[in-house]
């Protein structure tokens, strides 16, 4: 017996990168630290969150058809994992009827990140201060207290995402087919801002919008009790603060707001 | 009396010519020009014992060679200076000249970017690896006139582009242009029942401004998809409707 536990812990002393646990969680331990993480689900939940350190933890739950969230185990039969060049590739495996696999990620802040859902779900992302790349169907993007940039796109679903900081000089996006685009920033933010929604929509903005005569923007920086929601189109490019890199916040039906990041 | 006024006294003194006045008591008493005639004299010894040599043979020769060449020098046609400092400094010259060419072809391309299609800045965000730089250099390219080169330079980004924020982006650069037949008809060829939606939606748009001739036909087999977004079918049968009219 004694024999049998050395040889297993040998195994498990030896094992590189990685050492995987029969509770749906993998560890990546990476001296340096991924420069690059993207995961990828098709139904199910992402959440990504920042810290401060190098190793990337990834913990999976797997909800069966009219079942709870279990551990998904043995890991390797729900996610897909892959690591090459220095970058980290997480992709669920393809739905057996209907199931949800939800990936819950620590990762280092400085990792650019690239997230996918391919039917539904709802991505959250706090604590980021690299790329946060976002590709999503259906469901909400939540994104908090980040500081760097971000490229978002969403065909059903809001996108709300709140900065701290960001990289100067790198252009943003946030478009969405269906659904609100409410975005923070810090006070002193010097960006030019173009804003479009195309219908169901208005435009609220904190910041002043210099030379905009767009009526909403005024009526609701007054704090009118009700927002009015246009069946126009709405189209406002203005510099804030003097300008500076470019934000696009688009939706095709909703509206948009630009708050002060709290 | 200084050692500078008593130096021309300094050979008479060492000749034994000089035998009073104030430059004789300095010269007697100072140990600076006493150090100074001896060598003077020492010099005038050598001199004394120094063998004349006759010239060479050939130092006539030479030197009338040398006469005539400078006669001829002086009759030839004088050569720009410009020429003659460009023989001693060929280097500079061309520095200069690398330098002027690539300056000029900078500036030519910033002063008249549609020309030429984007400016290179514009150029190198747009084959940046970041999607960020990537949608900036994209509506940089919004500033630039309405030539081919940037056209072109879109329409390729098109094809390659993985993102689609950059891909929609393109579209409304590509949108606010004006386009031949050819150029819409090759952007009609993204709309497609596997589009992303977004993009649809950006298509949709593009086909309203621009109403490429094929456009039913793509609009068409769009709105035979059963999976096609609501919003995008209500969409699409609003611009057919239109291009009906």
């Amino acid at each position: 017996m004694n024999r049998w536990i050395f040889i297993v812990g040998i195994i498990l002393v030896v094992w590189p990168a990685h050492a995987q646990s029969n509770q749906g969680t993998l560890r990546f331990v990476n001296a340096e630290g991924p420069t690059a993480l993207h995961a990828e689900v098709h139904w199910g939940n992402l959440t990504i969150v920042g810290y401060d350190g190098t190793d990337v933890v990834l913990e999976a739950l797997h909800t069966a058809e009219g079942g709870m969230p279990q551990p998904a185990s043995p890991l390797a039969d729900y996610v897909f994992v892959e690591e090459a060049a220095n970058a980290i590739s997480l992709t669920g495996r393809t739905p057996q009827g209907f199931e949800s696999i939800d990936l819950v990620i620590r990762v280092p802040a400085e990792t650019n990140i690239h997230l996918r859902i391919k039917r539904g779900g709802e991505i959250r992302v706090g604590s980021m201060n690299a790329l946060v790349e976002i590709d999503h169907r259906n469901g909400s993007v939540v994104l908090e207290d980040l500081g760097g940039h971000a490229l978002v796109k969403a065909v059903n679903g809001s996108i709300a995402a709140s900065f701290r900081g960001i990289t100067p000089d790198k252009a943003m996006s946030f478009v969405t087919l269906n659904g609100e685009v409410a975005l923070s920033f810090p006070d002193d933010l010097e960006a030019d801002v173009w804003l479009r929604t195309t219908r169901n929509g208005h435009v609220f903005s904190a910041f002043t919008l210099p030379g905009v005569r767009y009526p909403y923007a005024q009526e609701a920086a007054k704090g009118t009790d009700k927002e009015p929601y246009g069946s126009a189109p709405i189209a406002i490019r203005a510099p804030v603060n003097g300008g500076g890199p470019l934000i696009v916040a688009a939706t095709e039906n909703g509206p948009i707001r630009l708050e002060h990041h709290p | 009396m200084t050692c500078h006024d008593a130096e021309p006294y300094l050979l008479e003194y060492e000749g034994g010519t000089l035998t009073e006045g104030a430059a004789y008591a300095h010269i007697a008493s100072c140990p600076t020009c006493q150090n100074a005639a001896k060598a003077l004299h020492e010099t005038q010894a050598l001199l004394q014992h120094h063998v004349l040599q006759k010239p060479d043979a050939s130092l006539r020769q030479a030197f009338y060679t040398m006469l005539a060449e400078e006669k001829e020098k002086m009759s030839a046609p004088k050569e720009a200076w410009v020429l003659g400092w460009w023989k001693d400094h060929k280097r500079w010259w061309l520095g200069v000249a690398f330098a002027s060419v690539f300056l000029i072809g900078y500036g030519t391309a910033l002063w008249f970017p549609g020309e030429l299609g984007p400016s290179p800045d514009v150029l190198v965000l747009l084959a940046s690896p970041s999607p960020a730089d990537r949608l900036a250099g994209v509506y940089a390219s919004w500033e630039a006139p309405n030539e081919p080169g940037t056209t072109a330079v879109l329409l390729d980004l098109l094809a390659s582009e993985s993102n689609v924020n950059v891909q929609v982006a393109a579209l409304e650069v590509l949108q606010a242009y004006e386009l031949d037949e050819a150029t819409t008809a090759s952007v009609l060829q993204y709309l497609s029942p596997e589009a992303d939606p977004v993009m649809q939606a950006a298509l949709l748009r593009f086909i309203t401004q621009h109403r490429p001739a094929s456009s039913a036909t793509h609009l068409n087999a769009v709105l035979a998809t059963p999976s096609l977004e609501p919003l995008i079918r209500q969409e699409a049968e609003r611009v057919l409707n239109t291009l009906s009219i």
